[in-house]
């Protein structure tokens, strides 16, 4: 399930292509930096529960 | 997407996440909690079907009313162009979520309802009619109404330790852990904390550690300080600020005297805050610029002398 909502999607994907970038590679990165965030967050609450 | 950027909001743990609506939502209130009964063998079918009963583990709700709010931000193709697709993201957050924390904050920090002489951020003045129409703090009291209805301490005292110690007996259930507790301070206040030389700061860890007076104190008392430019850095004795020149309906207030400064301690659960509807993004295209048309909505409610809470808030206003 993506993590980045499509209301954000499709203001990146609008961004990327004004600026001449490639939309997917924008995308990835940011659902890979929204999964990193989540990750920490898991870890910072599992090392409160344990 | 908002909150994992926010200063504030991380540091707060009444976090309802986000409740899809924009209207209101009554939730139960994140970190009060009542106390088990004590345990006996259930035999009748009574003991199972009332969960009314001293079965359950009780706790108390407030109303989270969500306000909407709108901004515009327009972004070159220039700068746009410079950054890598990698950092797009991070371009685009501190455009729009950079602009949707200071909100916030000034939201849950400034907020107040009222359209009287009596509203703190219009002390003794006519609040102007344009103020309930668009300023991004009202729609709810945020934590500086509700810390100068519990009552504010050392108003013609200079500042010293005291007066931060002072705010302690102010959220006197709450002082145990001191994790539990945030302070939040103007600029002017963390200013005369930091660099206040009554408190001892350890420079050097681990075995070569020594204490030092008059150093940078991050923790006084032992409670972490946040800081914000969202909090007036001046004010009057009780807290209130009498703001000066035009209306500013985004939020930010300026005190006319600088005689005063303000500091806040509070329990981390005392602001109870969710996001509404999914942050709407509409992109409009230029030749050379785009414009970001943002709607969010957030709302809270300060868990404070209700839903069976005692003083969550405390404030101290000694002179500037």
């Amino acid at each position: 399930m993506s993590l980045v909502d499509q209301s954000f999607k499709t203001a990146l994907t609008k961004a990327a292509k004004v600026a001449g970038k490639d939309a997917g590679k924008v995308l990835e990165a940011a659902e890979k930096s929204f999964t990193e965030e989540k990750n920490l967050r898991q870890k910072a609450q599992n090392e409160i529960m344990s | 997407m908002i909150s994992r950027q926010s200063e504030l909001l991380s540091k707060l743990r009444g976090n309802h996440g986000q409740i899809d609506t924009a209207d209101s939502a009554r939730v139960n209130v994140l970190g009060e909690a009542d106390y088990f009964d004590s345990g006996y063998e259930r035999t009748g079918v009574q003991n199972f079907i009332d969960i009314s009963n001293n079965n359950a583990v009780r706790t108390d709700q407030l109303l989270i009313n969500m306000k909407k709010f709108t901004t515009q931000i327009a972004i070159s193709v220039e700068e746009l162009s410079r950054v890598t697709e990698t950092n797009m993201l991070a371009l685009i957050e501190q455009k729009i979520v950079a602009a949707a924390n200071k909100t916030i904050e000034s939201y849950i920090i400034n907020g107040d309802t009222d359209a009287t002489a009596t509203n703190i951020n219009y002390a003794g003045q006519v609040v102007p009619t344009t103020y309930h129409e668009n300023a991004s703090t009202v729609g709810n009291n945020g934590i500086r109404k509700i810390a100068i209805a519990n009552g504010v301490t050392n108003g013609a005292a200079a500042y010293s330790r005291g007066v931060v110690q002072d705010m302690f007996t102010g959220v006197v259930n709450y002082v145990n852990n001191p994790n539990d507790l945030l302070f939040l301070l103007s600029n002017t206040f963390a200013n005369k904390v930091r660099f206040d030389s009554n408190y001892s700061t350890q420079n050097v860890f681990g075995g070569n550690a020594t204490n030092t007076r008059g150093g940078f104190v991050l923790a006084p008392e032992g409670v972490e300080a946040y800081s914000t430019q969202e909090m007036p850095a001046f004010c009057e004795a009780d807290g209130t600020v009498i703001s000066a020149g035009a209306l500013d309906a985004r939020g930010k207030f300026t005190q006319t005297s600088t005689t005063n400064i303000q500091g806040i301690l509070m329990h981390r659960n005392a602001v109870q805050y969710a996001f509404g509807k999914s942050m709407n993004i509409v992109t409009h295209e230029y030749s050379d610029a785009i414009l970001w048309d943002v709607t969010m909505f957030f709302g809270f409610d300060i868990a404070n002398e209700k839903a069976g809470l005692d003083k969550t808030i405390s404030m101290a206003c000694p002179l500037a």
